[in-house]
């Protein structure tokens, strides 16, 4: 266990000193900073637009930030043999995995935390009475993320950096589809077999508007605690089982 | 059997049992889910007329609406959906668990 948490500490250290978390955020503040001005009807700051433009800003950025960091991550390791240094030390394969996934989770709750700051500092008072619920739908957000590092880091093991990104590409385009949206417009287009096989992929998949709150901060709806456990449990399920997966996987590698 | 292929066994079973249980709550919810066959018949937005155009109009409505009912948040069959599918997880991590940790 100390050998992951030690992993886990350095690889945080070490992507914090990337720029690239400072340069996303950099240019998300100054989105959010515009967006607290902005006048789409021409009748003043509308919080349901600042909710919704708020909450698509801090989801494709995140999803690039970790984009940006896991492809190649492990793979650059593996190429410039410092791997070999963590484990020749009483450290295994999967322990390895393991405190690289935690250090890139750690490192995805510093960006949600600052964006949450950012939201506080910048958008509180144009947000009004849907300001503490945007940070709750931020957090959720934050746990779609968190799931889909899990699944980036899982094809970063054993694809190459291009066909990684292109195959996170379409995840994310999946895992964005609605469940209706198959059931009513592409069932109506395509034949059935393709409706079945986007729902297989989507099984698979998670599903990214089990977590999207957006709708009940603009209605401003009571939130079942049924539903915040079931979601804590489907993030933490999804989660555990692939970070254990991809450390199988891993464990197994030659090289 | 050995210890190993009783855990593969246990895996493969978790992950059928997950996919069917998704389609045994879907059905389970259905009533609470409005699906394209209920909304074309009879529905609180009827349009009048038939034909083609009309029928698509309709799905468009349709469309709209499910976005107002099918709430992950207060749909009972996306709940307990959830529920259980990170319940099937967590087994099926367990599993891995045991085959990465504990199966010396």
């Amino acid at each position: 266990m100390n050998n992951i948490i030690n992993i886990a500490h350095f690889t945080f250290l070490k992507l914090l000193k990337k720029k690239i978390l400072y340069g996303i955020f950099f240019i998300e503040l100054i989105l959010i900073y515009l967006m607290r001005s902005l006048n789409i009807f021409g009748i003043g700051v509308q919080p349901l637009v600042l909710v919704d433009s708020i909450l698509f800003v801090y989801e494709i950025f995140g999803f690039i930030l970790i984009l940006a960091i896991t492809a190649g991550h492990i793979r650059r390791e593996v190429e410039t043999k410092s791997i070999y240094l963590v484990l020749s030390k009483p450290t295994d394969k999967v322990q390895y995995l393991l405190g690289k996934i935690i250090g890139i989770y750690a490192f995805v709750g510093i960006y949600t935390v600052l964006t949450m700051l950012a939201v506080m500092f910048f958008a509180f008072a144009p947000l009004k009475e849907y300001a503490a619920y945007t940070l709750l739908a931020i957090i959720f957000r934050n746990f779609f993320l968190f799931i889909f590092t899990s699944i980036l880091i899982f094809f970063s093991i054993f694809l190459r950096p291009t066909i990684m990104v292109m195959a996170s590409f379409i995840s994310y385009i999946f895992a964005m589809i609605s469940y209706d949206y198959v059931d009513m417009v592409v069932a109506q287009t395509y034949p059935q077999w393709v409706v079945v096989i986007i729902k297989l992929i989507k099984f698979i998949l998670p599903n990214s508007e089990f977590m999207d709150i957006k709708l009940a901060v603009m209605q401003l709806s009571h939130l079942n605690i049924w539903y915040i456990i079931s979601v804590l449990l489907y993030m933490g399920g999804y989660m555990f089982f692939l970070v254990l997966f991809a450390a199988w996987i891993f464990g197994k590698k030659e090289f | 059997m050995k210890k190993n292929t009783l855990l593969t066994i246990a895996f493969i079973l978790l992950f059928i049992i997950s996919f069917f249980l998704g389609f045994h709550i879907r059905d389970r919810y259905k009533d609470t889910m409005i699906v394209p066959g209920h909304m074309t018949h009879g529905s609180d937005h009827e349009i009048e007329g038939s034909g083609k155009d009309d029928i698509l109009l309709r799905s468009d409505l349709d469309f709209m609406h499910i976005k107002i009912l099918n709430h992950p948040w207060n749909n009972p069959g996306i709940i307990e959906g959830m529920f259980f599918k990170g319940i099937l997880y967590i087994l099926m991590g367990a599993v891995l668990y045991i085959k990465l940790f504990k199966n010396e």
